[in-house]
């Protein structure tokens, strides 16, 4: 490791790197454009972030949802990263002025690909030196991707106009195909390319299928009394995060709530942040939480339902023992779960909320409907209604093949694990008792204890006040 | 717990109205129809108490309260039973608590703004440059900072400043927003006792006594009162004042002229004195009069006491006589 590298790692509070890193980090100090493939939790930031502390100018990064620019935002401001910004649609007209004028002095912009074709975006950052140029979930660029953005197809253009800076495109999820069409698509030459296994041998791949709801149900509380330790409980919708946290709030050793964008913001943060400091330990949540959180300790995470995507499973499932340490996740599901996902992704939106949107694109544009999301995007990139209608009819096709291989992995005779690592193109572990099945006692003895941390009981403001201004004396 | 439908209860009036007429005003929808009714029903103190309030949400709970007879309805409007003004004398704890929110404190956009500046003066305390802020809002962002720097070198002067804010409070109030906090090793507890509702009264609560203290830190840090009264309409109303018509206002700001009517209404119910002889010669207004003392309350009874004269002349004298009828309670 280069001794700027690591002096940069020790900045941001890390001793060593993790696999990958060294080899992307070098790769771009070197002046490469770089592929990286790594798996969830494993430290993408970094690969970025040390490089853009070391080359002059702004390092550009794109990024497709604006809850993970805000996270990633915070994280690097608590890092001390340098001053670092966010450009995205919440901006009013007089702070997105204020901001392109000063845009030089920043040193990490993050940025979502629809606002990058803006005019006033890409002149100001012409005028400002662009060094790297980030693309944070690069797999949205596949075209027949579950996950496509219609302006990721603009982003080889743009990084031309930009004065063709370096590229570091990142993903956890690019079987080969879609790694051909991410390096075609943003024009890298001689890329460098690292893919390391998605696999997380440490975590146990267990899939469960029920006859009943009312059974998945019953399976959640008694795998909730077994493991000890931080819990995410991904669930179908708001209203069974609110039903299940109702139903064990008395869980003996688990303190427990809920969490979906029908919180409202305040709530929202408390509860993660309680989550992450251990006051809370047991979330009931849907896919709106967890982008960013960094939560080593998860012990189990449960996946309720049948997802669209293996690239959703694998993200939700991510998120579990990031301490390196035996986790269990589990996608547990009934029989009509089945049907409920098959009618999901069959389902079309109505060509008149399409309209709707189009008539009124400022006022979706924070959603966090995926649906909606998608047909905003394509009001950004230029798309007129009758183009929107014809793209989303063409997904059908996409949606059916993604839930396709949800099926497959589901079904799996041989290893759940190895179906995984065939839908993802990469290598995982042989197959053991400790791999993937039907969750078993055997496995759920080998998971650590968690932690006993002290915890203090704040009661009453001035207790609090003492606390959090320091003035015990 | 507070109760939706308690508060639409509270909220809703002896008289028949539109049960969207109160979705709009408490989810502080701006327009002159809107705000109107608003006046109409004595509402205006409760703009923007519930901005999140979806309308699904909204017509759920007004149905459960038909459902319970506590509102009856006629044609599309809803007004309460004896039975649901009995449940309202019951309610008047709630009442009082409601009493506090005041859509002129600016609420909203001082809770981001004092929550992280907490967080700011606690990482301070412990000489912590380096922590997850709780807003990654840019303009929320540049705000506090701005505050802190003209803040940071009484740090130990501006908490003391919030603890006596504090102890001026209710005790309970006190507590359930120290709750809320983040700061230096606490991030919060109690969050199952949380609402967005709650919190807001709280906070209001804390404005008031706030605005108590005119040369505190935390004063700087809320900025004051607003005007609800959007700029637009100010200016229009501004330019009204110094003797431009009606018409001299259309061409002038090249606006239509629902517009400009929209924005004088809008200016007469938010309290500017806009004289009603500018509408109205004195016989046409002392015609009004006579028919609004003989009970003549809607626009198409007073039209019908005065033919020939436009919407916005019979507004205006609505909207004269609901604030002096609400000045005078």
């Amino acid at each position: 490791m280069r001794a700027e590298v690591a002096e940069q790692l020790h900045k941001f509070g890390y001793q060593n790197l993790r696999p990958g890193q060294d080899e992307i980090i070098t790769a771009v100090l070197a002046g490469r454009d770089v592929l990286g493939i790594l798996p969830t939790g494993s430290g993408k930031t970094l690969c970025y972030q040390i490089p853009g502390m070391l080359l002059p100018g702004i390092t550009l990064v794109v990024e497709p949802l604006l809850a993970l620019m805000r996270e990633q935002v915070l994280r690097m401001q608590a890092s001390g990263a340098g001053r670092v910004v966010a450009l995205n649609s919440s901006l009013d007209k007089a702070d997105m002025r204020a901001i392109l004028a000063t845009l030089a002095t920043y040193k990490f912009v993050f940025i979502s690909p629809e606002l990058l074709s803006r005019p006033d975006v890409l002149s100001a950052l012409t005028r400002s030196p662009v060094s790297l140029m980030v693309v944070d979930e690069a797999h949205c660029i596949y075209q027949w991707g579950p996950d496509f953005r219609p302006a990721y197809l603009r982003l080889g253009d743009l990084r031309v106009q930009l004065g063709s800076c370096r590229v570091l495109a990142l993903t956890a999820t690019a079987p080969i195909s879609v790694r051909e069409v991410i390096g075609r698509q943003l024009r890298m030459q001689n890329a460098y390319v690292y893919a390391a296994s998605v696999d997380r041998p440490e975590l146990f791949l267990g899939v469960e299928e029920y006859p009943q709801d009312g059974q998945v149900t019953d399976r959640v509380g008694a795998l909730l009394t077994q493991v000890h330790g931080p819990a995410i409980i991904y669930c179908r919708s708001k209203h069974q995060t609110e039903e299940l946290a109702a139903r064990f709030a008395h869980l003996a050793g688990r303190k427990c709530n809920f969490y979906h964008a029908g919180v409202d913001e305040h709530s929202r943060m408390l509860r993660e942040r309680q989550f992450i400091n251990g006051g809370l330990d047991t979330l009931f949540a849907t896919s709106a939480f967890g982008m960013g959180v960094d939560k080593p300790d998860v012990r189990m995470v449960l996946y309720l339902g049948v997802p669209a995507t293996l690239e959703d499973y694998q993200q939700a499932i991510g998120r579990a023992g990031r301490d390196g340490q035996p986790a269990v996740t589990a996608l547990i599901y009934s029989e009509r779960d089945v049907s409920r996902t098959a009618q999901f992704i069959s389902a079309l939106p109505a060509p008149s909320l399409v309209n709707a949107i189009y008539r009124d694109a400022a006022g979706y544009a924070n959603s966090d409907d995926a649906q909606i999301q998608l047909i905003v995007a394509y009001h950004q990139a230029h798309f007129t209604p009758a183009a929107v209608n014809a793209a989303l009819s063409e997904r059908l096709t996409v949606r059916s093949k993604s839930f396709m291989a949800v099926l497959d992995f589901l079904r799996a005779a041989d290893c759940h694990r190895a179906a995984l690592m065939r839908h993802f193109d990469s290598e995982g572990m042989a197959h053991t008792d400790a791999c993937c099945g039907h969750v078993t006692d055997a496995f759920l003895a080998t998971l650590p204890e968690p932690l006993r941390r002290s915890r203090r009981d704040f009661t009453g403001w001035q207790v609090i006040f003492k606390q959090i201004f320091n003035t015990q004396a | 717990m507070i109760s939706l439908d308690d508060i639409l209860l509270l909220l809703l009036d002896d008289q028949p109205q539109r049960p969207l007429g109160l979705w709009g005003v408490i989810t502080g929808r701006k327009t002159a129809s809107i705000m109107f009714a608003g006046l109409q029903h004595q509402q205006l103190h409760y703009f923007g108490l519930l901005a999140g309030l979806s309308k699904p949400d909204y017509l759920a709970a007004v149905q459960r309260l038909l459902t319970a007879k506590l509102l009856q309805q006629t044609d599309e409007q809803v007004w309460r039973t004896a039975t649901g003004r009995a449940r309202c004398a019951q309610l008047h704890g709630m009442a009082a608590t409601l009493a506090s929110y005041d859509p002129e404190l600016n609420v909203q956009q001082f809770a981001p703004r004092f929550f992280l500046a907490v967080q700011v003066l606690s990482e301070a305390s412990y000489q912590q440059r380096q922590y997850v802020p709780l807003s990654a809002d840019w303009q929320v962002q540049q705000y506090v900072r701005r505050w802190y720097h003209g803040t940071r070198a009484e740090l130990a002067d501006t908490v003391q400043e919030l603890t006596v804010i504090f102890s001026q409070l209710h005790p309970a109030t006190a507590d359930y927003l120290a709750m809320l906090m983040i700061g230096h090793e606490y991030v919060g507890s109690g969050a199952d006792q949380d609402s967005p509702l709650r919190r807001e009264l709280a906070l209001c609560d804390l404005l008031h006594t706030i605005e108590s203290r005119p040369a505190s830190a935390w004063q700087r840090l809320w900025g004051g009162r607003i005007s609800l009264l959007p700029p637009a309409a100010a200016q229009t109303s501004a330019e009204f004042l110094r003797g431009a018509s009606v018409q001299e206002l259309v061409a002038r700001k090249h606006r239509r002229i629902s517009t400009i009517t929209e924005h004088l209404q809008l200016a007469a119910i938010m309290g500017q004195q806009l004289p009603l002889d500018r509408f109205l010669s004195v016989q046409q207004q002392a015609v009004l009069a006579t028919a609004w003392a003989g009970g003549q309350r809607t626009y198409q009874e007073l039209l019908a006491a005065l033919p020939g004269v436009e919407f916005l002349q019979v507004r205006m004298f609505q909207i004269m006589m609901y604030r002096r009828q609400n000045n005078a309670r």
